[in-house]
Formats: C-alpha cells, structure tokens, sequence
C-alpha cells in the first residue's frame, strides 16, 4: 500500500533531533523551571479557556512588586467580571450590577502558597513524558504529558515555553485520551513592565455597592472515626478537618484525600432523611452522595466519577 | 492544519486516540502528505527528546497504521529494531507534582470555581431526584470548601470566582454593617475596613 510506505520512508528519514532537546531531556527539570517562571515572572495576556462546550476568555495582569502580588483579571464576556487583587486584598468587580465584593485573605497567602507541602508529594500514580515541540500564543513552546496509571484520576497536559519555563497552555485529559477542558493564553508578554493602569480597573468603583462576605468560619484541625477502606492506589488522607457551612450552619466533618496531583474531599454532615445514594457531575469534577450510619457523606473532587463513588462507599465509621 | 488534526495525530501518536476517531484519522492520513510529514515530525521529536537514538517507534507506528487500515505492512526501516522502549517514562513524583499542581494555581481556572459561579450548573438536576440531591447551596459550599482546601483549585475559587449572587450581596452586606447603601451618586467612598478604594482607580 503506497501510503503506508510513504509513511514509513518520512519515519525512517527524520533528522536526528534538536539542540534544544538534548539540553533539556529531563521532564522534571522542566517542570522545575516551570515552577520558578510562575513565581518570578510578570506577564499580561489573554487567556481563552474552554470546557463544557464552552469558551470564555479573559485578561489576566500579574507582577509582584517588593514581594506584594498584583493582579487583574477581566472576563471578556459575559458580565465583564473583573478581579483586582493587590496582596492579600481581592475586589470582585460586577460593573453590570455595580458591586465590588471585597475579600480580605487573612492567612498571607502568595499564588503559589497553596502548593501540596512535602508530605504531600507521595503521589506516584503518573507518568511523566516529553512530548514534542509546538507553539503556542506565538511562542516556542514544550509539550509536556501527565499520564495517570489507572483511571481514578485525570491526565494533564502541560505546553511550557522554551525560553522560560512559563506556562502557556494546560489540558485535563479524560480517560478517553480527549481533552475535558483547557485554558491557554492566546497572547501573552512575558517579563513585561506593567502599566499601571494594566493592574487598575477602569470603573468608578466608588459610587458602586461595596459588599462583603464577611469572615469565612475557620477551619479546625479534628480527629475522626470516619475512615474509607477502600481508597485507589495512591490516595492517601491529607488533612481532617471541622468547618461550619456558611449558609446553614451546619457543622461539617471534611477529609481531603490526596494522590499528590488530583484530590478528593469527603463532607460529612447528619443525615436529615435516609434518600438514595445519589452521582452528579459539574464539568469535569464528579460527587457522589449517599447515607451512612445516620450521616450523609458527600464526596467531591475534580475526579472521574469511579473515584468519588468507591470512596463514598467505602467510608464508614471505625 | 487545523488544531483539532494536530490533537488528533498527537493522540494517535501516543496511542491515545478512541478507536472512533482513528478511522477517520487513517484516511485523511492516507491523502495528506503534510499529514503524514507531521506525523514523522511528532515520532522524531518525541524520539529525540526522549533520548532514544534509535528509530524506536516507527515499526510501532506502521503496524498500527497497517493495522487499521487491514493492509500490508510496510518494509521495515531496520530489520532488527527493537520494540519502543517504556524507559522514557518516568515516574512522576516529588517536585514534579508540585510544580504540575503550579500551573493550577497560576491560571487559576478550573471546573471548580465555574461550578461556584454558576447556581444553575447545579440546581440543573433531574425534578424526579429532588428529593436525593444535595441542596445546591450546599453543594456549591462544599465545591468551594474543596477549592479552599485542596491547593489545586485554591486560586480559582478566590480569585476567580463567586461572583455575587443577588441573596449573597443582600446577606453580605448585612453582615458588613459599616458599608455603604450602595446609592450610586458616588458621592463617598465605602468604609472598607482598612482598603483604600481610591488605589484601585485610574
């Protein structure tokens, strides 16, 4: 079959490789730059995000200046939702409905303060693959493939650019191997000096309402007697903890699990009825919901449903 | 060529590609000599930056496109090449994770924080299942709590997300007491327990 010899003859024949990638065969230390790009890097672009048949963009600033995060982040549709934040303060700006949320973060954190700490790390359920080169918001990019070992979690994939490290593109990949969802720039500067009006809204923010959540209740560390027998390879429990429910006021007995990458929380709240177990979806995270021993748990996470559902069933109280 | 071409020949590339859409992937392949050049070019980087100085993954390729289009295989490049080696996948731990979770964080986007944003993504459920679901409210609390708590999404739900529902300004503002009317003369500047407003505008 001609075809198929053509193929093989254009396989046999490709050059033997790039400078750029024997300097750089190591995935890790790609990831490593990638983690250091994101910490120092300034940059302004748009970033268009698709998922659940949907497409959206926004634009995003970023800098640090003197160690104090500034960001702006302006929804392109819709109702023009725009993020001011400057440290730990963050306004949400509704100009359709003339309302700015405030939020005051209470616990210093940084972008990148939310990172799994090291005893978080035991995750091992991936691999880990250079791909190819590519391109991406113009720029040389590196495409990178996280490819779970079973199918309790999702695949990423990650296209990092060359020059820098920095991340230009992300993909949640399904079990089919199809991309559930992405977000990409589709321009970006990076390392850029930002005007400062980059980082400034263009409202007269003062004549609109300004409102306030108020305090979030604060998390406190518990031990429980809720364990799940059954967790997938690789989840392991990450922090057990006691929240009261902003709307009821329930009490809520959260457990995070953690593979390193996907996690999972489990809420455990008094049952008020004995109803069927119960799976949902929104997007690509799954939960499902069923009565235990008077409480009814409820388990989340951005996950394939199988994962939600096996910890669900497997909870129970020692 | 399109992106979704591009996606497709990268996913058959790695073996990734349902079986539904290969087919049709075989055929344009067929026809399309830039096609068939991407692919080369897909096998080669990937070969080269994997370290792989042989010609590892050709045979592989071929069969598979013999295969699926239940025709003759092609002569091989070399007659004793080896199978493609699994030694270039690496496990993916430690800092790797960390720095995968990163990108999360920095684009800050996920499903998570649309979920929070979007009430109707939840209430949206079957009317003959009321009865089992947990309320949406509810739902979008423990979505959140997830966010808050999980790293991952840490960012998405405080940065880019809940925006204000209609009850939740009217609650908010009750609890924030020392705010303004919300008037919109723009004649004073909120009390906003210590945040400069006039910092935020041009």
């Amino acid at each position: 079959m001609p075809c198929i010899r053509s193929i093989a003859l254009l396989l046999a024949v490709a050059t033997s490789g790039t400078a750029f990638a024997d300097s750089h065969p190591d995935p890790h230390s790609w990831l490593d730059r990638m983690e250091t790009a994101v910490q120092t890097l300034s940059y302004e672009g748009t970033v268009v995000r698709v998922a659940g048949g949907k497409t959206e963009s926004l634009k995003v600033a970023h800098t640090i200046t003197e160690g104090v995060i500034h960001e702006r982040v302006v929804a392109q549709e819709g109702d023009g939702l725009e993020i001011v934040r400057k440290g730990n303060e963050v306004f949400r700006i509704l100009p359709d409905r003339r309302i700015v949320r405030v939020e005051t973060w209470n616990d210093q954190s940084t972008l990148f303060s939310t990172l799994p700490k090291s005893d978080l790390r035991f995750g091992n359920e991936y691999d880990l693959l250079l791909k190819r080169k590519a391109r991406v918001a113009g720029r040389k990019a590196l495409e990178i493939a996280i490819r779970p070992h079973d199918n309790y979690r999702y695949g990423h994939r990650l296209w990092l650019d060359t020059e820098t490290g920095f991340l230009l593109r992300t993909q949640l990949i399904g079990d089919d191997g199809a991309p559930l969802e992405e977000v990409k720039f589709v321009e970006i500067s990076l390392n850029a000096n930002l005007p400062e009006q980059s980082l400034q809204t263009v409202y007269e923010i003062n004549s609109f309402k300004w409102v306030t959540s108020g305090d979030r209740q604060a998390r406190k560390p518990i031990a429980t007697d809720w364990t799940a027998s059954d967790l997938p390879a690789g989840f392991e429990v990450v922090s057990t903890e006691e929240e009261q429910m902003a709307d009821s006021g329930k009490t809520v007995t959260h457990i995070m699990y953690s593979d390193g990458l996907a996690s999972v929380s489990a809420f455990i709240v008094e049952a008020t009825d004995s109803a069927d177990d119960k799976q949902d979806h929104f997007g690509s995270s799954h939960s499902y919901t069923a009565v235990r021993e008077g409480y009814r748990v409820t388990v989340v996470g951005e996950v394939p449903a199988a994962t939600v559902e096996r910890i669900a069933l497997s909870l129970s109280r020692n | 060529m399109n992106e979704t071409i591009r996606m497709q020949l990268s996913a058959y590339v790695d073996g990734e590609l349902p079986e539904s859409e290969t087919e049709f992937l075989l055929r344009r392949l067929s026809q399309d000599a830039e096609l068939r050049a991407e692919v080369a070019e897909f096998i080669e980087i990937g070969r080269t930056m994997r370290g792989e100085y042989t010609v590892n993954g050709i045979l592989d390729l071929r069969q598979r496109v013999a295969d699926a289009l239940d025709g003759d295989a092609a002569p091989a490049a070399t007659a004793e090449e080896p199978l493609p080696s699994k030694s270039f996948v690496k496990p993916l731990g430690g800092v790797a994770v960390a720095a995968a979770v990163a990108l999360v964080a920095l684009i800050g986007l996920r499903q998570t924080a649309i979920v929070a944003e979007d009430p109707a993504a939840i209430a949206d459920t079957d009317p003959a299942e009321t009865e089992y679901v947990v309320p949406p409210q509810e739902m979008r609390e423990y979505l959140r709590m997830h966010g808050e708590s999980s790293g991952a999404n840490d960012m998405d739900v405080r940065i880019v997300s809940l925006p204000l529902g209609e009850e939740e300004a009217t609650e908010a503002e009750i609890e924030a007491g020392g705010f303004l009317d919300g008037d919109a003369d723009g004649s004073a500047a909120p009390a906003t327990q210590g945040t400069d407003a006039s910092t935020l505008e041009e």
